[in-house]
């Protein structure tokens, strides 16, 4: 097996770990986009070389376009985002695990099934969904698919047993908690875009790290090379300058 | 290697040189029980970890995934996603359409009419029959047989992901005729059914 991949300290708490397979993923701030002219100007068959986040992108626009061409982009461009996908997914499906009860599985002949039911899911809310940052689709696609397999599972549980809990009230608390995670990455892009205003690329970088990523002033010193003073400096100057400008994002940043 | 931490990062590994590694393959090798805390490593892993960087064979093996390949058609159809999802829920339910076209006549309370059920089940399948015109009691009745929810079923032929809801290629019946012509192409909303039912 090639060893080129993230490497992880060890650790011996789970809760440890997952923080740390979280976090030795996370994308830095401030990284180049394509903007939306450029994306719309490179040709389907370099569709390969794009990232997810730009495939995602074209879709969004080719949804909201009246264009022929952007609609046949954005088909395109949704056809390259499944297949790149669709192993995620289905690593996903298949580490599912029952809320409280976590020896309830996918069975492996359902998983392509589950999959497909998810990007479902996740297509539709193209229809109203803001986000358009990589963190926020990949945050999409667990949600989505937690719920079809909650969803799945406690269909699976009321064809089989009738002691199995009540899988009605299972379900509905899946659509809610499905409605809230959609609502909180929704209100997450808000927050990204107005953090992403920020005039000064410091404390816009601090802000980002401190705020959506709930990183300590140590954690972002390293994640970024600076001393934790000069953090303190740069999420002071970033808060200030939220306060005075974007007052309603008080709630979030006392956080 | 039974480490759990050595193991996740193994996963890691594989994820990132895009080879798609199988979870459970490595969540089995750990110990019974440490195996939920790894599976719930490796999600929380998979809901940040970029896409590998695909070779252009392996983007291809990818394109030509049944799965892949299935969905991609469902999003270029305007047809909605009946045509893909009816024919494997029933395969999975191990129901030919004439069983289900039965079961589903039965769960209605309209028995005896299992041959317009079956042939309004064919148009289903075949993306032929308008799905605006399902009535929800119908999609209930039948996401009970299948395993799913009635309203997954609608959002599944609703679906479209760029056009308005389909329907070129929607075979043509004139007005609804009796009990079974309202309930599969009345509409979806019809007075005093169970239409309310959690997906």
């Amino acid at each position: 097996m090639r060893s080129g991949g993230v490497k992880r300290p060890g650790g011996d708490g789970a809760d440890e770990r997952s923080s740390k397979a979280a976090a030795a993923t996370r994308p830095l701030p401030s990284a180049r986009r394509l903007s939306d002219k450029h994306l719309r100007a490179i040709p389907e068959h370099e569709y390969g070389f794009l990232g997810s986040e730009e495939l995602w992108r074209l879709m969004i626009i080719g949804r909201r376009s009246r264009y022929a061409h952007d609609n046949k982009h954005a088909k395109a461009a949704a056809r390259m985002l499944v297949a790149r996908e669709m192993p995620r997914v289905r690593a996903l499906v298949a580490t599912f695990r029952f809320p409280d009860r976590p020896w309830v599985r996918i069975d492996r002949e359902d998983r392509d099934e589950l999959a497909q039911l998810a990007f479902i899911e996740l297509l539709e809310l193209l229809e109203d969904f803001r986000g358009d940052k990589l963190v926020q689709f990949y945050s999409a696609i667990r949600t989505c698919v937690g719920y079809v397999c909650m969803r799945f599972l406690s269909r699976q549980a009321k064809s089989r047993s009738r002691e199995a809990p009540d899988p009605d009230a299972i379900e509905r608390a899946a659509e809610q908690a499905h409605r809230d995670e959609i609502e909180e990455i929704d209100e997450t892009d808000a927050v990204e875009q107005t953090i992403a205003a920020i005039p000064w690329e410091g404390p816009r970088d601090v802000m980002h790290l401190s705020v959506l990523e709930q990183l300590s002033s140590e954690q972002i010193g390293q994640r970024l090379g600076m001393k934790a003073n000069t953090v303190d400096v740069y999420r002071r100057r970033g808060r200030d300058w939220l306060l005075e400008n974007h007052p309603e994002m008080r709630r979030r940043i006392a956080r | 290697m039974t480490d759990p931490d050595r193991i996740l990062s193994e996963f890691i590994d594989a994820w990132t040189a895009g080879q798609h590694p199988e979870p459970m393959d490595y969540i089995e090798r750990a110990p019974a029980d440490a195996r939920d805390a790894l599976a719930d490593e490796i999600a929380t892993y998979l809901a940040h970890a970029p896409t590998p960087d695909y070779s252009a064979d392996v983007l291809a093996e990818l394109m030509a995934d049944p799965a892949v390949v299935e969905l991609s058609n469902a999003i270029e159809s305007d047809h909605g996603l009946w045509p893909t999802l009816l024919p494997r829920l029933r395969r999975r339910a191990s129901l030919d359409r004439a069983e289900l076209a039965a079961r589903l006549a039965a769960g209605l309370g309209i028995e005896g009419r299992e041959a317009d059920t079956e042939k309004y089940l064919a148009e289903m399948e075949r993306g032929t029959l308008d799905p605006r015109g399902v009535s929800q009691r119908a999609l209930n009745a039948l996401g009970r047989i299948l395993g799913v929810g009635g309203q997954a079923l609608a959002r599944a032929g609703d679906f479209q992901l760029f056009n308005e809801p389909a329907l070129s290629g929607v075979t043509l019946h004139g007005e609804p005729r009796d009990e079974v012509d309202i309930l599969f192409r009345g509409g979806r909303e019809q007075s005093g059914e169970d239409g309310h039912e959690p997906v």
